[in-house]
């Protein structure tokens, strides 16, 4: 397990580097650090499908949700095919070397103040059933929230 | 010769002295809104805002009393509905809803009611025990019990309320 250390009071965080994509019809997002890389999901291969992980999987699908505007620009991850909906295999850090999930595209990597990531309320965090949901982020004139999860839920090393 | 007798004025004396307030008696506010057709009130302390209508955000995952979240002033908060806590049926929110922006045990959140009705001062006297009629599942969330505008209110307790919900409860 990675050794946290908390903030000094009063310290200003740099951004955090988020990697986000689509599951579920939700638009989700993990520690870019997490991840090691991103490919185009090769047909026909059985990979883990993240909206299972996530408890996505059978919860009802959102309308499209106004792309984020993150403080650096985005940047699709590289030979990824942006189309929504088309299908992503990411590469998480594993102790026993990579682990691969399907995700849905589009899949960016955006950078995001720490004022922009809201903890969950205490009573949300008590009742919610999704496995690792852990922040939310409001994206400016959007209908919908973006879903932070910890990526240890996928699979990844803690 | 006059007729009064000194006990009349003293009977007279006596009753008229019913009628004034003692107006050092305590108050308590109370935030008195309605769920359905009973009416409901939390201590004035308790009740940080009343919000009109605010975007809710629905948040998956979540068992659907919790409405989902709102964004107060760049905090989040979430909203809940306490009729299943309550043993009240839901009805779809209507014109008139609002969201009570509480804090207990620790926790803070938005309570979506059907109607607040009136924030009001009233002589704590005027509040008395929880009857020993009530529901089982209301006894330990209720207060304490008065009248307002002819109608009873049940004065509830968020500190537990909001833990039961913790809980699972709701």
């Amino acid at each position: 397990m990675s050794e946290y250390t908390a903030p000094a009071p009063g310290c200003v965080l740099e951004p955090l580097d988020l990697v986000l994509f689509s599951a579920g019809g939700w638009r989700v997002g993990i520690e870019a650090r997490r991840v090691c890389g991103a490919h185009p999901a090769p047909h026909g291969e059985s990979v883990t499908e993240v909206a299972a992980l996530l408890g996505l999987a059978h919860l009802a699908p959102l309308v499209p949700l106004a792309p984020l505007e993150p403080l650096e620009p985005m940047r699709p991850v590289a030979a990824a095919d942006t189309t929504p909906g088309a299908r992503q295999c990411l590469s998480l850090k594993h102790a026993a070397g990579v682990r691969e999930i399907h995700v849905e595209a589009p899949v960016e990597l955006v950078g995001l103040s720490a004022a922009a990531i809201h903890p969950l309320p205490p009573l949300l965090a008590a009742r919610t059933h999704l496995p690792g949901l852990c922040a939310l982020v409001f994206p400016p004139a959007a209908d919908a929230c973006v879903l932070l999860f910890d990526a240890t839920v996928l699979g990844a090393d803690a | 010769m006059s007729e009064t007798t000194l006990d009349q004025v003293l009977t007279q004396r006596r009753e008229s002295n019913k009628d004034i307030i003692n107006v050092d008696e305590p108050t308590v506010k109370l935030v008195i809104f309605a769920l359905g057709e009973q009416c409901f009130a939390f201590h004035g302390e308790r009740i940080r805002e009343i919000l009109a209508q605010t975007d809710v955000f629905f948040v998956p995952g979540c068992p659907s009393s919790l409405e989902g979240v709102i964004n107060v002033r760049g905090d989040i908060e979430s909203v809940i509905r306490p009729h299943e806590l309550l043993h009240l049926s839901d009805n779809s929110v209507g014109s008139h809803s609002s969201i009570l922006l509480g804090r207990g045990a620790g926790m803070s959140s938005g309570i979506r009611v059907d109607r607040v009705i009136d924030v009001v001062d009233v002589p704590q006297g005027s509040i008395q025990p929880a009857p020993a009629t009530l529901p089982e599942h209301m006894r330990t969330l209720v207060l304490g019990v008065l009248h307002f505008q002819e109608q009873p209110v049940a004065v509830l307790d968020l500190d537990k309320m909001f833990a039961d919900y913790a809980r699972g409860l709701g």
